[in-house]
């Protein structure tokens, strides 16, 4: 086992240990998810053949091209829910000046 | 659900309904170079219309001229695009009583004098809705690219909205009061144009298109819709459809 291993297996241990702390609280689904990336990781630099043993299993060549196709699928998917979001709070933002806009105005047409 | 094209009305400087009735609603973005002549042209046609400017956190001086000349005026206090600002105007106009509401532009493109054509099929109970087309009408000195754009605009109009339009993202409409309660634009920047249509469809609103004139200058063309600007509204249109 090289230091790589050791740190990362550390980190993804205790990241996992962290969602497990949140997923008693709120939010269950997505601290699942997390719970289920962070040991998959832990797994995977721990005992590197998983990865050749799960590609094969899908029919692709090799370990770290499975390892690519799940991040960008991962990267594209966590892309698209921060855009949906970030467009809910422009709507709320939206929301919030016209009240500011309209209270404004019907503030004055009463004075 | 109808449309039909509004036969060509005598443009008259009389509004077919009472202007007290009438809320024109303006949203304007750093306008201050051209606000006042459009505003002067509205109330100098129609004594006692209400000219509701949406100042969208302007910069210079757009909300000043437009209270000097008359305008109620509504301020954004950060920008939010025109869509947002036109919502904002609808929803002040709605609480103030309009029972008619028109969308106008600031920058002197729209000619005043198409408001009674506009609002008379409206006052007739002939449509909910009544859009301006500068093809069915006039639009002198627009440039052949941008009409090749507007064409390919209104295909994907028709295809998206199924209203048969000939004419797509012009800004200048009315609405009755009816209708307007069924409008809520959620597309803050220029999607709403072809959220607007999409409205019209859900709510089987009866709309006619009315032949306007847009008139087409250096400066506004300057400032309006680039071409590779339709394919941004093209994406955040068919985005906000996706989300619902």
């Amino acid at each position: 086992m090289n230091a790589f291993q050791i740190i990362f297996a550390a980190f993804c241990a205790l990241q996992a240990c962290l969602a497990l702390t949140r997923f008693r609280r709120l939010r269950r689904w997505i601290d699942l998810a997390f719970l289920a990336v962070w040991a998959t990781g832990f797994i995977l630099v721990l005992i590197p053949h998983t990865t050749l043993a799960a590609a094969a299993l899908l029919g692709i060549h090799r370990g770290t091209d499975l390892v690519l196709y799940v991040l960008s699928f991962a990267f594209l998917w966590a892309h698209y829910q921060h855009y949906i979001r970030y467009k809910q709070l422009e709507e709320h933002v939206t929301v919030l000046v016209r009240e500011l806009a309209v209270a404004s105005a019907l503030r004055q047409d009463t004075t | 659900m109808s449309t039909q094209t509004a036969p060509a009305v005598a443009k008259s400087d009389r509004l077919p309904v009472d202007p007290a009735e009438v809320f024109v609603v303006i949203p304007a973005y750093n306008e201050a170079a051209r606000i006042g002549p459009v505003l002067d042209g509205l109330l100098s046609l129609y004594a006692g219309l209400n000219v509701v400017v949406i100042d969208d956190g302007s910069t210079d001086q757009t909300a000043q001229l437009a209270a000097q000349r008359g305008a109620i005026v509504l301020r954004h206090v950060i920008n939010r695009g025109q869509g947002a600002a036109l919502q904002t105007g609808i929803t002040y106009s709605l609480l103030r009583g309009a029972n008619y509401i028109v969308t106008f532009d600031a920058d002197g493109q729209h000619n005043p004098a198409d408001l009674p054509a506009l609002l008379e099929p409206l006052a007739a109970g002939k449509c909910d809705v009544a859009l301006g087309s500068r093809f069915l009408g006039r639009a002198p000195d627009l440039p052949a690219l941008r009409r090749l754009l507007l064409y390919a605009g209104t295909v994907f109009t028709r295809l998206t909205s199924g209203l048969k339009l000939t004419d797509c993202h012009n800004g200048l409409r009315a609405i009755s009061r009816q209708a307007a309660h069924n409008i809520q634009l959620r597309q803050d920047r220029m999607a709403h144009a072809s959220e607007f249509y999409d409205h019209i469809r859900r709510a089987g609103l009866r709309y006619l298109e009315v032949p306007v004139t847009i008139k087409y200058s250096a400066e506004t063309l300057s400032k309006g819709q680039k071409g590779l600007n339709a394919l941004s509204v093209a994406f955040h249109y068919l985005f906000g459809k996706v989300r619902g």
